[in-house]
């Protein structure tokens, strides 16, 4: 068996591109807010949205909504499972472009 | 889509944030520079005048953090490690080292080298600690290494302090002052293009259409 008939598993919940820039964009930093998320991913907000309450409901992320300055503010953190698993995601990618370097990882 | 493209976007939209240097650069170069320069800031005139422009800078400073924080959102960095400590703690010292040399030296002239009448400590202390806060903290870019290196090498040139004894540091504030105002702006630019264009949400038509 060749390593390329054996990949490794991966986490499509995480894989989709919209959640694993969110996911690394959030565990760069240690917290960010909606319109943060939004200038920095480039996504709608409905996108945005959607993602963010798959990755909550996945124990991912945490939401806090909150009043700043009397202004609703939407702050997301990202918890020790996101992290844990962006961060093996990444590895997984890397081990698959180790496994063929014609793998390009810009289209993942 | 690249791991450390993403991380280096999250980090420009946190800390590239040009426009709130320029308050902090006409600082330098108003109150501190051209005051002293026209020996305008002693009078009693000339005190009210510091005062009223250091408070609308201050306003300034305010309306520019608000802009940001309603326009590109707010992000907290993580718990602060050494990598991130050591640029924060550098860069006074660096930058008010320089300040102090240049105020010991010109203090006593006559006991000062002949070679360091002309150089300029202030503005290589301030240049250089920016570049380091930038290459630490976001990475240098091109005009980053245009201005604040080419004042570096600035600083060791002997163009400084013909105007009289006071006149380097004076000579440096503004320039730094003028410099943090051009840098603010490109580095606000370099922000806004770096970011993703934002896509809209479909009209609500679109999304219940099967």
């Amino acid at each position: 068996m060749t390593a390329l008939e054996d990949p490794p598993d991966l986490d499509r919940l995480i894989h989709e591109p919209g959640r694993l820039t969110i996911l690394t964009i959030l565990a760069s930093i240690r917290e960010g807010d909606f319109v943060f998320l939004q200038r920095t991913t480039g996504l709608s907000k409905g996108n945005l949205s959607s993602h963010l309450s798959k990755l909550e409901a996945a124990g991912l992320v945490e939401i806090e909504k909150r009043f700043l300055s009397k202004k609703p503010n939407t702050n997301i953190s990202i918890t020790t499972a996101g992290r844990r698993g962006v961060t093996r995601h990444w590895k997984q990618l890397e081990q698959l472009r180790d496994m063929d370097p014609n793998t390009d990882l810009e289209g993942a | 889509m690249n791991r450390l493209d993403i991380e280096a976007s999250a980090a420009r939209a946190t800390y590239l944030r040009g426009l709130s240097a320029i308050p902090l650069g006409l600082f330098f170069l108003v109150p501190l520079g051209l005051f002293s320069l026209l020996d305008a800031g002693n009078s009693g005139t000339g005190q009210w005048w510091q005062l009223a422009i250091v408070a609308l800078l201050v306003i300034l400073e305010v309306a520019i953090r608000h802009y940001y924080r309603t326009r590109f959102g707010v992000a907290r960095r993580g718990r602060v490690s050494w990598r991130r400590a050591v640029p924060n703690l550098v860069f006074p010292v660096v930058f008010v080292g320089g300040l102090l040399l240049d105020m010991r030296l010109h203090a006593d002239v006559a006991s000062a080298p002949t070679w360091t009448r002309h150089l300029s400590a202030t503005m290589l202390g301030f240049a250089v600690a920016t570049l380091l806060w930038h290459r630490l903290n976001v990475g240098l870019q091109a005009h980053d290494l245009r201005l604040w290196g080419g004042l570096t090498v600035l600083a060791m040139l002997p163009v400084w302090g013909w105007g009289g004894e006071d006149s380097t540091i004076t000579q440096s504030f503004m320039l730094f002052g003028g410099a943090l105002v051009l840098a603010g702006l490109l580095d606000h630019r370099l922000l806004v293009a770096s970011l993703p264009t934002q896509l809209p949400d479909p009209p609500l038509a679109v999304q219940v259409t099967p």
